[in-house]
Order: structure tokens, then sequence, then C-alpha cells
């Protein structure tokens, strides 16, 4: 299967074989993370993440890649894992650069971090919030149906909650960002 | 509120591309004016990026299950399979003092002690599996346990590996309600424990049960959601009423975390502290390491402080018509030192500072040696002073520090199975790494070892070869110089003479030439003319005025010598200043006394003299120079850099004789700085290393080693010596040599040996000469032995004893 396969199973096909897959490429980084200092679990949870990231990016039509699937894993973790060694103050030296680097990875890489605070912040809503945000932002539902699944009185009630639930959020995530960078991300 | 909740609306149609073109435009139009509206969009945006990373988690986490738990690792060493061993069960628990705690999470636990074919007890699935040890292989069941079994782990009962099939039984109990069914326990006696898993591992050949290699530990790693630092891994033991308990519970091996290995610290305890103290740079790490590598163990090593006697010899005092030379034998061998003494016998000193080099770079990066626990470890090697340990470490890095750590225990170093009980894992390595480093390792110990060796006995090969060089250069300027005052004397003496006879109007223009080899002088009884010699020759002598009144003629002789002070300005700029008078046409020179760059001497009138003063300014020589002094009694110069190519134009206006003897001068200053600045530059390495040696070679025995050595050297090697040496005795012959001697002995070239005994107190006795010249040196060359202080005697076996010493009493003549 070669990239382009991947990706598109990836948008259309079965998903989860295709991760499966992907897991693969989850030992080089575990090698990587333990030689620096980290371990199996921070291993798993960046590798995690960069699948997150490579699904984040397969939905947008336009995304090619311009290395192999697995360099594109390997040099998010790897970026990502020099990151958390900075903020522990550890290693400063560079760990080797890889022959063929994805393109604006910084930038992808700052924007995630973004994302991933906020993913931090909605965490710690209550299930109801996450419900609803969930079922409005991510499914399209229909204020109404979201109001009758979870039980509130109405289009307006349902208004309000996600209205509260989102400067909550908001109000986590504005925190969170002055508190600056992000610890390594814990799975769920 | 109504508004915030109305932008939030926007914010969210805007963001879900819900707007139409018009509208779109205008809201951006409005974002770019209104700040807060630009945060809050940005905000939302971020949180839509952080609801679809949530929404897409479980799928990711689901796909890494199947991944982990749905099938055996593909392909890793062939064979899969299963492992371990004669113990029994395992358990990894947690001890839990309440049962509701243990009630709430989920347990996992592992068979042990069940008879082999009777698996079916527990109702576990056994794993089966053969594997071929001499392959590293890994197992991951279907649980998520993971088994790794390094290859040559199994052994018989007599330690040997073994290479055929071992056959691996594994049982795991990974959830609740296999431990249930399976009805293990989770009781360690009576206490209720929390178990985080249990396994059994079993492995045989034909039949038996197989051991496996303490340094070559089978690993398992059993899945778990958190970490939690209290686990503790329970040996399991089954009861009599076929109860399994947990005993013997020993904390898991902390995970390493490699760090930088340049910033670790693998010196000897103390040696940074104790370079600091030497009042050397110890934050220098470039300068601290080769310090450090300079250090090898062994006679070459050692024997450097012997060689390495700093000598602090003075300039020879110029004499007059004599020179003395003595004992060449004993005292040169001194001064250079024992030879190397490859003989002696090797003595333990501590770790090998190119084994500690061989480890300590980049290469070992991201291995257990990379840690701040192999640091801690590296201390306690240091005292060890054995490296034995060392090699262990680095020649197991595919192994646990604490199984190691009990290995060196077990060698005798108590201290180590405290480590041991920290039971620190290790760095997982790639499969070769260990090999290769362990190559790495011994090529480079030895190499380094070998290089250091060398580079310090060139160095002190050279040094030695040097010191002889100066010490045979110091002698023969020393000589040149005696026969050049020795010369003067003579001049000054014919030029007093004549200019003592011209004022006495006789016409006699210097002593005869014909020498009185009938040596019946005494005879001789022209008084006038004895006494005319015999005052000039006094005053010449002691540099001191006569006056003389013929008593035939009333006429009257006068010489007078008078003081000159030079004072050299700046003169502390300037090292090894020397200041000589020049009397013109003597081609010669006169050196004058003083320190300080105050320098005084007394000038005949019978002569006109130049003033020459020399000295060195680091490496450039500084020189001045006054023609004609004239009357002046004080004389100030001032110093200009020079070079031998102005030296020799200076000098060759007056004669080109001269001129090559100042320049001989000069460039003999020159060296003469230098080499004392070798001397002292070895002198002061020579301490520093011995300084160090305790330090990095922190074996008690070194010390008292060394000392005995020393002792020995002094017991066994010194002969009977002038007190002060060598130099000192040459001072004592050329100043006692001033005395009044007979006038005859100028025309007497030659050597008188003298024989005597030093005895046991250091007094001389039975002078006797052994090889005579003429009467009167013989006389004079046999007091200068009697007048001698007195000596510091032989020692031999630790007690003076006395010894019969020869010197050669050297007379120059005029040549």
């Amino acid at each position: 299967m070669n990239e382009k396969e991947i990706i598109s199973q990836l948008r259309t096909g079965d998903t989860h074989k295709t991760l499966v897959k992907l897991y693969a490429h989850l030992p080089k980084v575990e090698r990587m993370v333990c030689s620096r200092g980290g371990t199996r679990a921070d291993a798993k949870d960046l590798f995690q993440d960069a699948l997150i990231i490579l699904l984040g990016k397969v939905k947008d039509e336009t995304f090619t890649l311009t290395c192999s699937i697995g360099t594109y894993l390997y040099a998010i973790c790897r970026n990502r894992w020099q990151e958390e060694l900075r903020r522990r103050g550890r290693f400063t030296q560079e760990l080797e650069a890889l022959p063929e680097e994805p393109q604006d990875l910084a930038a992808l890489l700052a924007q995630e971090q973004r994302f991933a605070m906020a993913e931090r912040a909605l965490q710690a809503l209550g299930d109801t919030c996450l419900e609803l945000l969930k079922r409005f932002n991510l499914l399209n539902e229909p204020l109404l149906s979201i109001a009758r699944a979870i039980g509130l009185a109405g289009e307006g009630a349902a208004k309000t909650r996600k209205y509260k639930c989102l400067e909550e959020a908001r109000k986590r995530y504005r925190s969170l960002l002055a508190q600056g960078s992000i610890a390594t991300i814990k799975h769920i | 509120m109504r508004d915030e909740l109305d932008l939030m609306e926007l914010a969210d149609r805007y963001l879900r591309g819900e707007m139409n073109a018009t509208e779109r435009a205008a809201f951006e139009e409005r974002m770019r004016t209104h700040t807060e509206l630009r945060e809050r969009v940005e905000d939302q945006r971020a949180l839509l990026g952080g609801m679809q990373r949530l929404a897409l988690r479980p799928a990711v986490e689901k796909a890494y299950r199947s991944y982990r738990f749905g099938k055996w690792a593909p392909g890793i060493g062939g064979a899969a399979v299963i492992v371990i061993l004669a113990v029994g069960g395992w358990m990894l628990t947690r001890e839990s003092g309440h049962s509701a705690e243990w009630a709430g999470d989920a347990s996992v636990q592992v068979e042990l002690r069940l008879p082999l074919n009777d698996t079916t007890g527990t109702g576990l699935p056994a794993l089966v599996m053969m594997i071929d040890p001499k392959a590293d292989t890994t197992l991951l069941t279907p649980n998520g346990l993971v088994l790794d079994i390094p290859q040559g782990a199994f052994v018989d009962e007599a330690g040997r590996v073994i290479a055929r099939p071992v056959r691996v039984t594994l049982l795991e109990a990974i959830d609740g309600v296999d431990i249930m069914k399976a009805g293990l326990s989770t009781m360690s006696g009576d206490t209720l424990l929390e178990t985080g898993g249990m396994f059994y591992i079993d492995a045989q050949v034909d039949g038996q049960r197989v051991g496996i290699d303490p340094l070559k530990p089978l690993t398992v790693m059993v899945p778990s959601d958190q970490a939690d630092p209290r686990m503790m891994l329970y040996e399991g033991a089954m009861t009599e009423e076929g109860v399994v308990n947990w005993r013997d519970p020993k904390p898991l091996p902390r995970t390493l975390v490699p760090v930088d290995i340049t910033t670790l610290d693998f010196h000897p305890p103390g040696f940074l502290a104790k370079v600091a103290v030497l009042g050397k740079d110890a934050t220098d790490k470039a300068y601290t390491d080769s310090l450090y590598a300079a250090f090898e163990c062994g006679p070459a090593a050692l024997g450097a402080r012997t060689r390495v006697l700093p000598s602090s010899a003075p300039v020879a005092m110029a004499g007059v018509g004599m020179s003395v030379n003595a004992f060449n034998a004993q005292w040169s061998e001194l001064a250079t030192g024992a030879p190397t003494d490859s003989s002696a016998p090797f003595i333990p000193c501590g770790v090998s500072p190119a084994r500690v080099r061989a480890i300590w770079n980049e290469r070992f990066n991201g291995t257990n040696l990379a840690t701040r626990e192999f640091e801690e470890r590296m201390r306690e090697i240091h005292r060890t002073c054995d490296n034995a340990v060392l090699d262990l470490y680095v020649q197991n890095l595919n192994t646990d520090l604490s199984v190691l750590d009990m290995q060196v225990a077990r060698m005798g170093h108590a201290v180590f199975s405290g480590f041991a009980r920290q039971n620190v894992g290790q760095v997982a390595l790639p499969p070769d790494a260990a090999v290769r480093l362990r190559q790495v390792y011994e090529a480079w110990s030895r190499a380094g070892a070998e290089a250091a060796r060398r580079t310090h006995q060139h160095f002190w090969d050279e040094q030695v070869r040097h010191d002889q060089q100066s010490d045979q250069r110091r002698t023969r300027h020393s000589m040149t110089e005696q026969r050049q005052q020795a010369e003067l004397f003579q001049k000054e003496f014919a030029a007093n003479l004549a200019e003592a006879c011209r004022q006495l109007g006789i016409n006699k223009t210097g002593p005869s030439s014909e020498p009185p080899i009938t040596a019946y002088v005494v005879r001789v009884t022209n008084p006038g003319w004895w006494n005319v010699d015999r005052a000039v020759f006094q005053a010449t002598a002691d540099r001191s005025s006569m006056e003389y009144r013929d008593p035939n003629t009333g006429r009257k002789a006068v010489i007078t010598y008078k003081e000159v002070v030079v004072n050299v300005v700046n003169a502390e700029v300037f090292e090894e200043l020397q200041a000589y008078l020049i009397p013109q046409g003597l081609n010669s020179y006169q050196r004058m006394d003083g320190v300080n760059g105050r320098f005084t001497s007394n000038r005949s009138s019978a002569l006109r003299y130049d003033l020459f003063c020399m000295g060195m300014q680091g490496d450039r020589p500084f020189a001045a120079y006054r023609r004609e002094t004239g009357d002046s009694t004080h004389i100030r110069l001032e110093m200009h850099e020079t070079d031998e190519h102005q030296l020799r134009r200076l000098f060759s206006a007056a004669d080109n004789a001269l001129a090559d003897r100042m320049l001989e001068l000069t460039s003999h200053q020159l060296w003469s700085i230098k080499d004392a600045r070798r001397r002292t530059s070895n002198a002061a390495r020579a301490a520093l290393h011995r300084a160090l040696l305790p330090v990095v070679f922190p074996c008690a025995s070194l010390p008292d080693t060394l000392r005995e050595r020393e002792r020995l050297q002094v017991r066994t090697d010194r002969p009977a010596r002038f007190p002060g040496g060598k130099m000192a005795m040459d001072k004592y012959l050329t100043v006692s040599q001033r005395s009044p001697v007979d006038p005859f002995e100028r025309f007497i070239l030659g050597t008188v040996e003298v024989h005597f005994w030093v005895n046991v107190d250091g007094s001389i006795s039975q002078i006797q000469v052994a090889k005579p010249l003429h009467w009167s040196c013989d006389k004079v060359a046999r007091q200068l032995v009697r007048d001698m202080p007195r000596w510091e005697p032989a020692i031999t076996n630790g007690r003076p004893r006395a010894a019969k010493m020869s010197v050669d009493v050297r007379f120059v003549g005029e040549e």
C-alpha cells in the first residue's frame, strides 16, 4: 500500500485497519524516545498524537505528503520530543536531523500545540458539555435534537448551555495558554 | 451576555463556513478592527481543533489495542516464545492496606509453581513454545505481556549455555476474571495485595528444568495503564492448602534515564576538587581531561617522580687560574636521576584512566553508562582500584545494573550490594550495540593506555636527555668562564705590572715569557722584581689599590682600583641581568657583582674600560653598552632591545675576537634562561602529578609503596656528597682560590688527583695526592681538600659509612 492509498483509506475506507498498520512505525519512535530519556509510554503518547494530527490533516482534501508516511509520523514525534526535552531542561543537544523533513512542520506543530491545549481544556468539561459540543460541532446535529438527546428543555436552553460550555472551555484554554508550554499529553 | 452570545454564534458560523460571501467579508472586516473578536475566533478555532482531536482519540486508541494485543509480535528473533523459569510464578503487586482499594482496581495475576503438566488446575491456557536459545527472542502474549529472552540466556546446572531448543511455558492472568477463574490468591501472608499482573514461566529441555544466566535475565513487561511506584515483584509459593502465597517482595527495576555522558563526572572522587586546590582551572574540561589522561599506572609513570629533580644550578663563579672538576660520575648521576627502572614490580594503583576515557564519550550516550546512576557507581569503582569492576559494567551493557552490582558485591566490594538493592535496570540498546561498544571499549582502553604510556615515556626521556645535555653545557660553560677569568687575571696583571714598571722607570713590560721551569724560585733573590711582582699580583688578585716604593731608586709605583657603580633603569623587568666591564685591548670581560640592577666592580687605573649590560625580557634580549666609562663612579644605563646582529656590530667595532666571546656569553644566557624555565615547568608538572597521584590512584598501597621505593633509593643510592652538591663545591674551590697563590702556578697546566676518605661524620681524612703535578700545585690542592666543609657521608642500607673519594683539581695556566 503506498502513501496515496493509505491516505485515501484514512479518508474513506477502513480507518481502523489502516491505523493498526500505521502502528508498525511505533517501535522506531519508541527507540528514539527510550534512548533519549523517555519511556515507552511517552513514545506511545507521542505517536498517538502524531496519528491524530495525521487524521486531522487528511480531512483536508488538499493535503499531500512530501515524504513517506513513516517519516512524517517520526518527524512529528521527534520534533515534539525535542520540545519536551527542552522543556525538561535535560538534553540541549539536537536530535539528529532527518534527511527528508516534511515541510511546514514547525507551523503545523505550533498549531497542533494550541489544539492540544484546547483538547485538554475540553477534557476538563463535564460529560454533558462534551456531548453537546461534539454533537453540535462534529456531528452537525440541530440544536433541537441535541436538546432532546441530552435532556434539555428546548433549543434556547441548548443554545445557552452551549454558550456556557464553550465559554468555560475557552476560559480553561486561555489559562493553559497563559501557563505556556504543555506537558506531554496524557491519553484519555 | 447577549452580545457575547451573538458574537459566539457569529464566530461559530464563520468557522463552520456557514456564512455567505457578503457576510463573510463584513465579518472579516470587523475582525480586523476588533481585537476581542479576533481572539474569540482564534480561541474557538482552537477549541474546534481540540474537539476533533478528542473525537479521533478513541479510534487511535482502539487501533493501538489491536496492534498491541491482537497478535504475536511478528518475526522477532525467529521463534516466538516464552519463558522463564525455575522459580515459579511472579506477581506484580502493590501492598494495599484496604481491600476496598484493591476491589476497585482491575487485577492481574499469574500462577506459580504449578506442577508442570498440571496447568489445567488453574484453568489458564498455557502458552507453550520451543525457542532457539541461540538468538534473541521477543514474545508478545495476547494479553499484552512482553517477554524478552536474550540470546544464550538459558544455562544448565553447570552454568553452561544451552544451545538446544528450549521448551518454554508461560501462564498469565491479566484480568480479574482470569484470576478468579484460576483461583489465584492475592495474599501475601495475611496481607491483601493489589496486583498489577501475574505470570508463570517455566523452561525445560528434555523434561529437565533449566536455569537462567544471572547476567542475562529475561525481561518481562507487564502492561499497565499507569505506573504505580509502590509496585513490587513477589515470588509465589504454593502452600500446603494449595493456595499461592506471595512472598519476598523486591522493588521493580528503576528506569534508567540516560543523560548526556559528557555532563557526568567519571573522574576519581576528589580529583576536580584537588585540581582546584592546586590552583588550576578545574572547570576547563579539556584541561582536566588531558591532565587525567596523563596518568597511567605502571612503573614508568611512577618513575617520573624520581627522575625529575629540579636543578637550581647557579652559574659557576669565575675562578682564578684554577678550576676543579670533581665526581663527575657520581654527581652527574644524581643530577639526572635514576634511570628508568623497568624492572620495578607492578604496583596496583587504581582504575586506569585510559579505560575511563574509553567510555567517557558520546559513543556511550544512551547506554547504562550515560546515567546518573552509573556516575554514582563510578565513584565507588574508583575506590575499588580494580579495572575488572569497570570492565564488568562496560562489557555487559545489555544487563541490568543491579545484576552487575550484585556481581561486584560478590567480588568483595560490599558497598555495591547497596547499589544492588536499588534494583536499577538498564537502558535498552539495539541488539548489536552492546557487542560493538564492548569492542570499542577494549580497543580504546588498550590504545589509550599505550598512547599515554608512550607520550609520557617520550616526554620524560626527552627531558632527561635535555637535562644531561644542559648539565654538560653548563659544565662546559663554567670551564670556559673560568679560563676566561684566569686569562683576564693574567692580562690585567700584566697591564698593572707594566704600569708599575713604567712608574718605577724600569724597562720591563711584563712577566718573563720564559717559564722558570727549574722551579727553584725560592732562590731568586732580586727583591725589587720579586716585590713588585708580588705587590702587583696581590693588587690584581684582590682588585685593590697598591702603592710601592722602590727602596733602591726611591721611585713610587701606584696602581689604584676604583669602584664603579652601575644602575640599570627598570631593572625589575629583566631576568638574568648581568653587567660586565670590558677592559679595552684585553679581549676579555670582567663580571660585575650585584643584584637588583645595581652592580659594582673595581677598575684598575692602568686600564680603560667599556661597559656592557644585558638581560632578558621574556624571550627578547635587551642590552646596554657604554663605550669608555672614563672616571665616572656612577653610571646609569638604559636597556634597549637588541639582537645578535646588533651585538656583533657593537663589539666588532672594538675587536672581533671579543665579539665572538660576548656573543657566546649572550647566547649562553639566553639558553640558560630557557633551560631554567624548562626545568621549572618540569618540576611544576612533576609536582602536580605527584599531588594528584593519590587522588587518581587512591589505593592505600600506592603511597606506601612509593615511599618505600624512595626510601630504598635513598638507602642504597646515595654516595658521599659535598654539602650543596657539585656546584657548591666548584664555588668553594674557586672562591678559596683567591687567597694568595704562588705566582708560578700560573705557568703550570694540569690536574692533581686527590684521594681522601669521607668519614661517617662527614669529616675528611687520609688525604693523598694520587696524581701529583707540581709540588706547589699539589700543596694547594691538598690544602683545598683539607679545608673543605664537612661532607654529607655516604649512606648504605640506611646507615652512614666511610667512603673513599677522589677529586680532580685542575690548574689552568696561561694558554
